[in-house]
């Protein structure tokens, strides 16, 4: 057995073991490795707003108040800030206050992505796929230091160094993690940017 | 004797149900945070700054940014002090190795950004505004006693 573990340390599992799956996951994530290698822009609210009319207008009021008022998150929590995300979505800090307690299984139901821990490479491919999978209007939350540009693990060969690389960002909250009430800010803030949205000009 | 046992449970449900709720309406009121807290908007003292960079090596992630300039009185003086808070642990390392108690954490959580670049925090810039100290590791903050550590107008630092 002893000998068994020390040849993995020296030569890595045997070839007998690499199915040929896992030769073609460890080629597609390399392959996300060299796609994503700029981040997507920041994109501040009021970001190229046009000069809508009366009619733009009056719809972008009521579009924007029912979208901030319903903002439902996708189930997903990655590392320990999903923790905190769970104290912010139960009793205490109640979630169901701001129409967000509504955490969807499914990523067709729902509106916000709230990137809540460390993104491995590995991860990354699927947090990918689950963004493009959202319909819009969609938004993306990087909940803590790890997501916001990697934390601790940026010099990791594992680990994505922010999760903009991936998909462009909303909002970011800084912490380690984050206390419930920073999050909730945060999607207070979110809530802000959807307020100054136009029907005008087009998402990201 | 049969229906005791659901009838204890729900002894305890309506006991619960009559009990006051005890979510906090966050924006309106806020959880009472500790005078010690570990939070965001370090506050830093540019007159007790050496330019030392202890803070910096202490650093276990690397984010703070120094640059000094040595003045005619052969004092240093900071012409930069960045904080990344996006990457930051807050874990108070370089609170705790400040030899001149120049640095101390933030009492603020509040600190969610559009963008990447607004979560670096730059007090060499904001030398006016209002600071909000923490007393983590310097108890003596809080409780109102005068420490042990030198003042800048007791350091000589005409050599």
């Amino acid at each position: 057995m002893v000998e068994v573990y020390q040849h993995y340390l020296r030569a890595g599992p045997p070839a007998a073991l690499l199915t040929e799956s896992d030769r073609d996951e460890g080629q597609r994530i390399n392959e996300l490795i060299m796609r994503c290698r700029t981040p997507y822009p920041d994109q501040p609210p009021g970001f190229d707003r046009g000069t809508p009319g009366i009619v733009v207008t009056t719809a972008d009021t009521m579009l924007n108040w029912a979208r901030r008022n319903s903002v439902w998150p996708v189930l997903l929590g990655l590392a320990c800030c999903a923790f905190e995300m769970i104290a912010a979505a139960a009793s205490r800090f109640d979630l169901a206050r701001f129409g967000m307690e509504v955490f969807r299984g499914s990523p067709r139901q729902a509106d916000l992505l709230i990137v809540s821990g460390t993104v491995t490479w590995k991860m990354g491919e699927a947090l990918r796929r689950i963004y493009d999978q959202m319909a819009e209007p969609k938004w993306v939350m990087a909940m803590g230091s790890c997501a916001t540009c990697g934390g601790p693990f940026t010099n990791a060969y594992n680990v994505v160094n922010g999760v903009n690389l991936l998909m462009p960002v909303d909002i970011y909250v800084p912490g380690c993690p984050p206390r419930p009430d920073a999050l909730i800010y945060g999607l207070m803030q979110l809530q802000k940017k959807i307020e100054q949205e136009s029907l005008a000009r087009k998402r990201k | 004797m049969y229906g005791t046992g659901i009838l204890k449970a729900l002894a305890v449900t309506f006991k619960n149900a009559l009990r006051p709720p005890f979510t906090v309406q966050y924006p309106d009121e806020k959880v009472a945070i500790s005078l010690r807290f570990r939070g965001y908007n370090f506050a830093w003292y540019r007159e007790k700054c050496t330019v030392c960079c202890t803070c910096a090596k202490a650093c276990p992630v690397g984010i703070i940014y120094i640059v000094g300039r040595l003045q005619p009185n052969n004092a240093y003086y900071a012409e930069r002090f960045e904080i990344d808070t996006g990457r930051c642990l807050f874990c108070g390392l370089c609170v705790e190795s400040c030899p001149f108690e120049a640095i101390y954490m933030g009492r603020e959580f509040e600190q969610a950004k559009y963008a990447r670049r607004e979560e670096f925090i730059d007090w060499a810039k904001k030398d006016g505004d209002p600071r909000v100290p923490s007393s983590w590791f310097r108890p003596c903050e809080e409780a109102g006693v005068e420490t042990h550590y030198l003042q800048p107008e007791q350091r000589k630092v005409n050599l």
